[in-house]
């Protein structure tokens, strides 16, 4: 094997979600502590006994004061009297129910589903990858080796277009909605919206989905395999911007560049700033001033996802040490949880942030309030399997 | 309230966020204290072990159910045998040596006893962006026998030298190196063949 397919291999093998992750961890953690109790000597340490009385304190707090109990609550106040940290505010689970308006594209084994807002779920049909039109009104939607234009209401397909090589990764440009790019085979590929007029714009593309610039909604920034990232007009495919990779590149220094990976591109609202983001480290380029931010994470820490707000700066990252996943926003920790978290999706109005816990099916919901020690944290569940991924959260 | 309830429950909640870090005692001195009968120090050495043991036991055996079971038996073991345990060695190897051996036992035991036809075996799930690659590699991995499996994963999981996977599955080094190139070679070809 070459040093490139045992870097992947390595990869595949310490990455790869494995099935009820959390759950199989939390039986065998159980099972381990009371095989532990059952046979340790009956000596209890000054911790232990501290989380008692701090236990029994909040069992008599929470007696006192039914009005606001509710075991979330319970254990928020029993953190903070054990720890003595600010705790985010805990919220009770609500059954699957958005708490902001839009809905939601989500993906499984049986095929792509539209979420609303208040749970109820409707299958769009067997489409494996999906992108929201501008406004929301159509989803373009991929499988296998075709693309088309799906009504979320009526689920009736606008239009399809059939390729030789298979499809995937499509994006809908802002505003007008007058392109789609996509990936098919290892090309890019762009079409208008009303599937007509389907060109070829690039080769050698990643398997990182492109990203229209918000304020220029024909300009489209794409990655190679050799992670090369383009900024290009989609019109008349003027490249505007080459993030190379070459010794004067301005990536030359970066880990991402240096694997030839990109996993992520994401323009912030205004289109001022691009994110580039490898497994390990991440740049923001500011395109007013030419000034990059290039941040390379610790050893062992690797990025598993990053979404800019709907308004303004706000960049969230899920970031991934050991077992377990940190979301930032603006580079403050919100939510902290086991296992994978990913698939960072803001609400249409930037005031909530949806990060995906395939292994515990589930949702975790940070409200993002301008200060990171205010976010509040809420899950809901749903009823999806663990293969279940966002694809936007849409008007 | 299922396992999984309560975990979403600790992440609400913000036991997860500002719940105890693992801490800069070393394996020695937490082995020392669950010895003397420390719970959070069995607590604290489950929580460093338990990634790596779990994902080498799943990856050797493909099977989630017997990877849990298989990796949740080899903290017994090690739990059991915690007082006869030499703190001068160190817990990780002991434990990755449990957990493979008894996922290759466990494989074979299926080979040769099969539950489902193979071809009504359910696929690993993967959720990431880049799964393209990791699926064709873990597939690639699947259609190895449990042994050169195991050589992988404690080679390029687990990070063990040949010498090391030679005494922890009690084989000759030359078998460690023979079965680790067989099993890059049919790696390799399977993802050449899926270009």
């Amino acid at each position: 094997m070459t040093r490139d397919e045992i870097e992947a291999l390595e990869r595949a093998l310490s990455e790869t979600p494995l099935p009820e992750e959390v759950a199989a961890r939390e039986r065998a953690r159980q099972t381990l502590v009371a095989a532990h109790a059952q046979t340790a000597p009956r000596r209890r340490s000054r911790s232990v006994r501290l989380v008692w009385v701090a236990a029994l304190a909040a069992a008599i707090t929470v007696g006192v004061s039914q009005r606001d109990s509710g075991l979330a609550h319970e254990v928020s106040d029993w953190m903070r009297a054990v720890v003595k940290q600010p705790a985010p505010t805990a919220t009770p689970f609500n059954g699957l129910q958005l708490p902001a308006a839009g809905r939601l594209l989500v993906s499984e084994d049986s095929g792509m589903w539209v979420v609303e807002r208040s749970g109820k779920r409707k299958r769009l049909g067997s489409w494996q990858d999906a992108t929201w039109s501008p406004r929301g009104l159509y989803v373009a939607a991929a499988s296998e080796r075709t693309l088309a234009a799906v009504d979320p209401d009526t689920r009736s397909v606008r239009w399809q277009l059939r390729r030789p090589e298979p499809v995937s990764l499509p994006r809908w440009s802002p505003e007008e909605g007058f392109y789609i790019a996509y990936r098919s085979g290892r090309s890019l590929r762009i079409v208008y919206g009303n599937g007509e007029h389907d060109v070829k714009a690039g080769d050698r593309m990643a398997n990182v989905a492109p990203a229209w610039r918000p304020s220029a909604p024909r300009t489209l920034a794409w990655a190679a395999t050799d992670g090369t990232v383009t900024i290009e007009d989609a019109l008349t495919a003027k490249v505007l911007r080459t993030f190379g990779t070459g010794p004067s590149g301005p990536l030359r220094d970066s880990l991402t560049a240096r694997a030839g990976r990109v996993r992520d591109l994401a323009w912030s609202s205004d289109g001022r700033r691009l994110l580039i983001a490898g497994r390990r480290d991440y740049t923001i380029h500011d395109l007013a001033t030419g000034e990059r931010d290039a941040t390379r994470l610790p050893a062992g820490t690797t990025l598993l996802a990053a979404a800019y707000a709907p308004a303004g700066h706000r960049l969230a990252l899920a970031v991934r040490t050991g077992d377990e996943t940190e979301v930032r926003i603006g580079g403050e920790p919100v939510l902290r949880g086991p296992g994978r978290l990913s698939e960072l999706e803001w609400s249409p109005d930037g005031r909530w942030l949806l990060a995906g816990w395939p292994s515990a099916d589930h949702w975790l919901l940070v409200r993002a309030s301008a200060r990171a020690r205010d976010a509040a944290v809420s899950g809901v569940r749903h009823r999806f399997g663990t293969t279940a991924r966002t694809h936007g959260w849409c008007c | 309230m299922s396992t999984e309830e309560i975990a979403v429950q600790d992440a609400v909640a913000g036991r997860l966020r500002v719940g105890r870090p693992l801490s800069r005692r070393t394996d020695a001195a937490l082995v020392r204290a669950a010895q003397r009968g420390d719970g959070d120090a069995v607590d604290e050495l489950f929580r460093r072990h338990w990634p790596a043991v779990h994902r080498a036991a799943w990856l050797v055996v493909h099977d989630p159910a017997a990877a849990e079971d298989i990796a949740q038996e080899a903290f017994l073991s090690a739990l059991r045998a915690l007082d006869r345990f030499d703190r001068r060695r160190p817990l990780g190897p002991w434990l990755h040596r449990i957990v493979v051996n008894r996922a290759i036992d466990w494989s074979r035991a299926r080979a040769l006893r099969p539950e489902t036809a193979a071809d009504a075996l359910p696929e690993a799930a993967a959720q990431d962006s880049a799964r393209d690659v990791g699926e064709d590699i873990l597939a690639a991995l699947a259609d190895l026998g449990p042994e050169h499996r195991a050589v992988v994963v404690l080679r390029h999981l687990l990070g063990y030298t040949p010498g090391e996977i030679a005494a922890m599955l009690d084989l000759p080094r030359g078998t460690v190196n023979s079965r680790l190139r067989r099993a890059l070679d049919a790696l390799a070809l399977a993802l050449e063949e899926e270009r």
